[in-house]
Formats: structure tokens, sequence, C-alpha cells
């Protein structure tokens, strides 16, 4: 009785879109009104602050549950089923009532009959195709599959498949949130601004180009900025400020006094490259800058 | 280091970048050898192909000593280039032509955006 009660108010509950907290309080008032008697009238009255009271009694509750399944698994042997029973009463806790009427049914089933029972037959079917699909003389539990190995392999087949994924996307074909996700974190290298002769900015990127690539290669710097609209500034691209003195040194045009880290936030605007890109259209006015 | 693309050896108007994969040198320099990543337009055979395949219209400089390592590359799309001097951003695209040449050799195209 009080069962079919609690399943009433559930259904209620269901409505309402509740919480896992508002099973657990049903859960205790059974309790409540096989004492008391009247269960759904006084739902409504309940305050808040008598849920929470009530709340530390359901914990214990729902970890019974919990026992009874462990109990439903070793009867079954079928861990497919008792992870998808747990996997709801997880997901969907609202509906934990309703199963555990299902489960305790199919206690009694399994009890009344055991090797006879179609339901079980046929999962006794469904073992042995497990067992030959796998290639094993035994079923291995989905949980403690077999240790290492498995894992390994595991662990194996997921780097193989995101390295191939990886190499099939190329430059190319990258969506914007792909692009997202290469937004510079704190494992990337830096950029690190360096103060340069006004009008020698692209030449000092070319120049570090010269020493880092092919005079001194084993410099740790790893690109060289230089904006069209920024004077007197260039970036490096480096882990460490160290590494970019290193790199700036000799150059005449660089002044490595003063090197100061751009925040990560705003690495993508430096390299952004804010749309001064000129499109000439025919017919269009130009101011000559350097002569014809 | 062998596969280092040409470094430019002059400033100013002189510098062009290859349309598709941004690598910047002198007009002269993709000339005489070509472009290191685009190959296949053979720039160096046909000269005609330097001034269709690149333009003199691009903003920023980018040295990129190590494209594999490098955020900068990777955000830019060219960690896959060899090192060398790279533009930000190029605004014209190839012609219809040259796109057909990349789908010939597989090779992908990217137009740059357009804001």
């Amino acid at each position: 009785m009080a069962r079919d009660k609690t399943l009433v108010q559930n259904r209620d509950d269901d409505e309402e879109f509740s919480e896992k907290g508002d099973y657990n309080i049903h859960g205790s008032r059974i309790r409540a009104s096989n004492g008391g008697g009247g269960g759904s009238k006084s739902r409504g009255g309940l305050s808040r602050k008598r849920r929470r009271l009530i709340f530390v009694d359901d914990v214990a509750e729902e970890a019974d549950d919990d026992d009874e399944e462990e109990e439903d698994d070793d009867y079954y042997e079928d861990y497919g089923e008792s992870r998808k029973k747990r996997k709801q009463n997880s997901a969907a806790a609202p509906f934990i009532d309703d199963q555990a009427i299902v489960a305790s049914s199919d206690e009694e089933e399994s009890t009344d009959g055991e090797g006879e029972d179609p339901f079980i037959v046929s999962n006794d079917d469904q073992e042995d195709d497990d067992d030959r699909r796998m290639g094993h003389g035994y079923r291995p539990h989905p949980w403690l599959s077999d240790g290492e190995e498995e894992i390994e392999e595991i662990e194996r087949r997921i780097q193989q498949r995101y390295q191939s994924y990886d190499e099939e996307i190329d430059e190319a074909n990258i969506n914007d949130v792909e692009q997202q996700s290469r937004l510079p974190s704190v494992k990337d290298s830096k950029l690190w601004t360096v103060k340069c002769v006004i009008g020698r900015e692209q030449e000092a990127a070319f120049c570090l180009m010269q020493k880092c690539a092919i005079d001194q290669p084993g410099m740790h710097i790893r690109s060289a900025i230089a904006l069209d609209y920024l004077q007197n500034y260039i970036y490096v691209e480096a882990d460490k400020e160290a590494h970019v003195r290193e790199a700036c040194k000799g150059l005449k045009m660089l002044d490595t006094r003063k090197i100061v880290v751009v925040p990560i936030k705003e690495m993508t605007d430096v390299v952004s490259a804010k749309g001064k890109a000129l499109d000439f259209v025919k017919d269009m006015w130009v101011r000559m800058k350097i002569g014809i | 280091m062998s596969n280092v693309a040409q470094i430019p050896t002059s400033f100013g108007h002189e510098l062009r970048a290859c349309l598709r994969c941004r690598l910047v040198k002198t007009y002269d320099q993709f000339r005489e050898s070509g472009c290191e990543n685009c190959q296949f337009f053979n720039m160096d055979k046909d000269h005609e192909m330097v001034g269709e395949c690149t333009t003199s219209n691009f903003t920023g400089i980018i040295s990129v000593m190590d494209p594999t390592r490098s955020w900068a590359a990777r955000w830019l799309r060219i960690g896959r280039f060899v090192p060398g001097c790279y533009t930000l951003a190029v605004s014209e695209t190839l012609s219809g032509e040259l796109q057909g040449i990349c789908e010939e050799h597989n090779i992908p195209y990217v137009p740059p955006k357009r804001s």
C-alpha cells in the first residue's frame, strides 16, 4: 500500500520535474505514513525546513536500495542489465521508485524457476554470443575488465584514432570551432614585446629568422612578429624571457632592456591582423606613397 | 637546416606573399626558386606564375623558426609549412584556375576571410 502511494506521489513530482531530493523526501515519508496514516494530504504542507530535516534518513534508505541491487547483480550475473539499472538510478532519479518495483518483480520471477525461465535462457544465449564475439572463454567484467592490458589496448586505440584524425584535418579544413580549440593556453609559448628602432621592425623579424634558423640553430624562440600598424615594437614567441634575450642579442635594432610578456588573452589580437589589408577595386582612387 | 624557406633579402615593396601558403619572399626569390610549400605552382619554371600566385598586398610579418611548436603558427594555420617568413594575412584569393591546380594536386586551399 505504502509503495503504491509513493508511486502516485512520485508521478506528481515527475510533473514538476522534481530533483533527486524530492524523491528522497517521499521515500522517508513512506515510513512516516506507515506509522501515522494520512500521507498525501499533508504533502503540500511540508515546509522546506522539514524536508531538509528528513533528508538525512533518505540517504540511508538510498544506500539500502543500492545494496539490494548488488544482490540482484550477484544473482543474475548479468552485468549489462545491472549497469543499465545503475545508470538510470543516477541519471533519472525521479523514476527510481518505479524501477524498484520492477526490480523486485524480477527477483520473484527468477526465484520461481531458475533455468526454465525463457528470459534467463535467452540471456544465456546472449552470453554465449558475447563469449564468441570476445574470443574469450569467459565474459570480462565491464568494470573490472582485463586489467592493465586492456586499458593499454584502449589507450593505444584512442591514440591511434586521434593521431589519424589529426592528420586528416589538414590546416585547410578547419572550422571556427576547431580554431577556438587552438586558443592559447598556459602550455603554449608566450609572446614577448621587444622594443625596436622605428621603421626597422620587418627587418628585425627577418634578421631573427636568419639568425635563429640558419646562423645559430639551437635558439629557442619559435617565431617573431612585426605588425605593420605597430611601430617601435616587435613580438617574439618563446617559452622564457631568457630565450628572447638570447635571440635578440647582437641585433642592434632591438632593445632588450625592457621585454614585456603579452597576456594570454591578448595573444590572439596580436596575430589576427586587424583588417588593414587593402581591397583594390577598379576605378578606385588611391593615394600614392612611394611613387610609380 | 636544409628545409628552411629562403629569407627575404630586402624589405618594403619588393616583397610578395604566396597566395596559398602566405610565405613572404622577394619577387626575384620567387622567380628563382619558387615557393617552398607550393612547388606544384612551378613558379621557378613559369615566371608568369609568380605574378599570379603571389601578391604584394599583405599585412604583418611573422618569422616562424619552429612551426610545429609555435602557437602563433598553429593559430595562423601555417604550422605544417616549412620554417620561414610568412605574412599574417593576404587579402586576395587565388584565381579559379589556380584553385583548380590545387585541387588537381589534392592540396587544400583556404581563401582568406572577408570581414
